[in-house]
């Protein structure tokens, strides 16, 4: 929420800055039903915040301080308690090497996915603000559908696609004389992920990249025009620059989205031995609460994985943030 | 049909994926606030001393078996809740109902599991309620698994011996003979190779390791035990070993195609005669008459190539019914579980509509688990099965952490399998990784 919050908010309180200070004097003299009003407006929010955001996350927290152990063969009902252990499953989290080649894996994913999946959403949302009206209807829903499409179905869709034997790509990629190429090998498969995800996600990054081509004011294009600037200068020159904040957005939508790989890895494990168990971070903690029944190791991989989430894309935002929001306020 | 059941296939296995978005849910459960307020929180609804028994179980049709009981039992009234298979949801549903201490009176739980349940102490001990007396009725590695000490944990339900399913008429295309030894399996493998090297004997599946600890059970091999206060933990015994080198050598040679099995891919290679044999569980009859329907007529089933001159079988899957701790009628609910698995008219619904082989003697001479199958050429392949189920090796058990053991061998078998090592490597890779596990979880652990 607050990744989104942010170039908005900048630039509000740039332009608004005095207003405001106003409107606050004004205020002091109000009555009290003003000043519960925000609180009774803010009141369902917040209650479902805590209800479905806070509690899970500080339950999360909570279970990953504790470890179940047992004593002996472990039989019988005296021979397992549950007890505190402060932070020794985060101990172990971060010394299992299994976690650390899964991050190592979705941080690769990431390095390569994210910029190719941007660059297409912002070649095609180039495009499509240049095109003719009717064809823009037509490729912009055509673009976005595989967004309607639910991860888990697409990866399904895919996995056929991916079979040797089935695959239509495979067998004319052998009679074209490619060979049997394999597209669920050890090395191949984070590639097929890669290419599931950027077909199902680009077209919802291309319409936040459109929509904020639409907010740019006509005239600084009808001035470009003027000036003799051609519809590709026009695109590097003003359009790129004034976009820059809403490519930020979806790059780090896309940083956490990458974190958080399961579904599609998840999927394809159904038609490959070379998806592990631990193959992303998520599905290492899935595999810790869901297969091996400990919850308290899930909880701190969960909490691990949410802390880096969080690191990295405030760290992403702080990196880029002075160039795009500069540019923006020109 | 083969796509449509491996398209059901899929769903189930996204189905997992699905869990994991109910990770709150299950939180929730396990605070206890939510979940199973149908089960017995709710059930002592004793009124006019008629018992009410909730039971949760995913076998296809069992409510039939159950409306039986309650029919003939109008004092104890059995509810039943239809779940996913348990390594789908129900087992951390279990668990943490277990937790939360509001589990249902009885469930259906898989004899590889029986070990984890019993040591979160979640199992009623049955031999109080006169389980022993059931003793001789089931098959008798069944009993083995499902007792500890002189305490009986659940009730045997169903079993999967083992069988060779072969293409007969394949096998007469490459003039081969049906192999009773694993040396002749071999030869076999080498044969079809030479004259088709698209064909494979059959499939390698990294990541079942399940289908490989019926291989090793058959062998001989005995992956855990118990010491007076102590497991004995031996993955890497001399039987797997040798089970591990067979199928290492053919993966080697390119003689088995690695894959995935009950995959799509796998499904049409049953189809189109890439793969020729399947040496898998009873129930392995329904998967390739559904999922490879054309092969009709083509398959038939012999007994499970042998190590040595003395005939031995594995199994693969079969499950009980257990009686949980949190039950307040831990009698009523013995003589349920008892009855399920032992009355005729109960087991003969379970064979023929919950597609089971039952664990009960009796139940395996039933007609419905006896008689001429015509997808198989009209042979009669239970007698296979009925032969091999006496002969599976009755010192095979569990693990307490089972469900961990085979995640890491699936892990270590897909290394293997994709160059880096062997499966030699992966058992014993394994068996490092299971003690340290169990060694973690505060288990005591000798021989690892």
């Amino acid at each position: 929420m607050t990744t989104l919050d942010l170039p908005e908010r900048q630039g509000e309180s740039v332009g608004a800055g005095k207003g405001s200070v106003k409107r606050a004097k004004s205020r002091r003299g109000g009555s009290q039903g003003s000043r519960v009003a925000p609180i009774l407006f803010l009141t369902p929010f917040m209650i479902l915040f805590a209800i479905f955001f806070l509690l899970p996350i500080g339950y999360a927290i909570y279970q990953s301080l504790f470890h179940t152990e047992v004593s002996g063969l472990g039989l019988g009902p005296n021979s397992t308690v549950t007890k505190f252990v402060g932070l020794s499953n985060f101990s172990s989290v971060l010394s299992d090497h299994s976690f650390f080649s899964g991050l190592g894996r979705v941080v690769l994913f990431g390095i390569v996915q994210v910029p190719t999946m941007l660059l297409l959403a912002t070649v095609l949302a180039l495009l499509l603000d240049s095109a003719s009206t009717r064809l823009k209807r037509f490729f912009r829903l055509s673009f976005f559908l595989p967004y309607g499409v639910p991860g888990v179905i697409a990866a399904i869709l895919w996995s056929f696609l991916y079979l040797p034997g089935l695959s239509p790509i495979v067998s004319v990629l052998k009679s074209v004389g490619f060979g049997n190429v394999n597209f669920l090998g050890i090395h191949s498969v984070l590639w097929s992920i890669a290419n599931i995800i950027t077909w199902e996600y680009t077209g919802y990054n291309m319409l936040i990249i459109y929509a904020g081509l639409q907010a740019i004011p006509q005239s600084l294009f009808e001035a470009a025009r003027i000036d003799g600037a051609s519809e590709l200068m026009v695109a590097l020159r003003i359009k790129l620059p004034l976009i820059f904040s809403s490519i930020v957005l979806t790059a780090v939508f896309s940083i956490i989205g990458t974190l958080q790989l399961f579904s599609e890895p998840q999927v394809l494990r159904a038609v490959t031995t070379n998806i592990s168990s631990s193959f992303t971070p998520n599905l290492l903690a899935y595999t810790k609460a869901f297969v091996e029944n400990d919850p308290n190791m899930a909880a701190a991989v969960a909490v691990i994985l949410a802390l880096g989430t969080f690191i990295l894309s405030f760290g992403f935002l702080k990196i880029v943030q002075r160039r795009a929001f500069s540019e923006v306020e020109l | 049909m083969g796509l449509q059941g491996s398209i059901s296939r899929f769903f189930k296995k996204s189905g997992k994926g699905i869990a994991l978005g109910l990770s709150v849910a299950t939180l929730a459960a396990a605070c206890g606030s939510t979940a199973s307020s149908t089960s017995s929180t709710s059930a002592p609804a004793t009124t006019a001393g008629v018992v009410h028994l909730t039971f949760w179980s995913w076998v296809p049709g069992l409510q039939t078996s159950v409306n039986l009981w309650n029919s003939s039992h109008p004092n104890i009234q059995v509810k039943l809740d239809e779940v996913t298979s348990g390594a789908a949801g129900t087992y951390a549903k279990m668990f943490s109902a277990l937790q939360a201490g509001n589990a249902p009176d009885l469930g259906q739980v898989e004899y590889p599991v029986i070990p984890n349940f019993e040591h979160v102490g979640g199992l009623v001990n049955l031999a109080q309620y006169g389980a022993n007396s059931y003793k001789s009725q089931f098959v008798p590695w069944t009993w083995n698994q499902v007792s500890q000490g002189g305490g009986v944990y659940a009730i045997p339900q169903d079993t999967g011996p083992m069988g060779l399913f072969y293409r007969a008429d394949l096998f007469t295309k490459y003039g081969l003979t049906v192999p009773t030894t694993w040396a002749e399996y071999l030869a076999d493998a080498q044969k079809i190779h030479q004259q088709n090297p698209n064909a494979y004997i059959a499939a390698f599946p990294a990541s079942d390791s399940a289908w490989f600890s019926a291989l090793a059970w058959q062998a001989g091999a005995k992956w855990f035990g118990t010491q007076g206060n102590s497991w004995v933990v031996n993955l890497a015994d001399p039987a797997t070993q040798q089970v591990a080198n067979l199928w290492q050598t053919m993966i080697s040679q390119g003689l088995v195609k690695v894959e995935p099995d009950f995959s799509t891919g796998w499904y049409k290679d049953l189809s189109d005669g890439t793969i020729l044999t399947w040496p898998t569980a009873v129930w392995g009859e329904n998967t390739i008459a559904t999922n490879a329907a054309t092969t009709s007529g083509d398959w038939r089933v012999a007994p499970m190539p042998n190590w040595g001159s003395t005939t031995v079988d594995g199994n693969w899957g079969g499950s009980t019914t257990a009686v949980f701790k949190d039950t307040k009628y831990p009698a009523q609910a013995a003589q349920f579980a008892e009855w399920l698995n032992t009355n005729t008219a109960s087991i003969n619904n379970m064979i023929q509509t919950g597609g089971l082989y039952p664990a009960s003697l009796a139940g395996q001479q039933l007609p419905a688990a006896n008689s001429p199958v015509a997808f198989y050429g009209g042979q009669n392949i239970w007698q296979v099965f009925a032969q091999g189920s006496k002969a599976v090796n009755t010192s095979f058990l569990w693990g307490p952490v089972m469900s961990t053991t085979f995640t890491q061998l699936n892990d270590a078998f897909a290394k293997a399998t994709t160059g880096s090592g062997t499966l030699t490597d992966a058992i014993n890779t394994t068996q490092s990784s299971t003690v340290s596990a169990m060694k973690q979880q505060g288990f005591s652990v000798v021989g690892g």
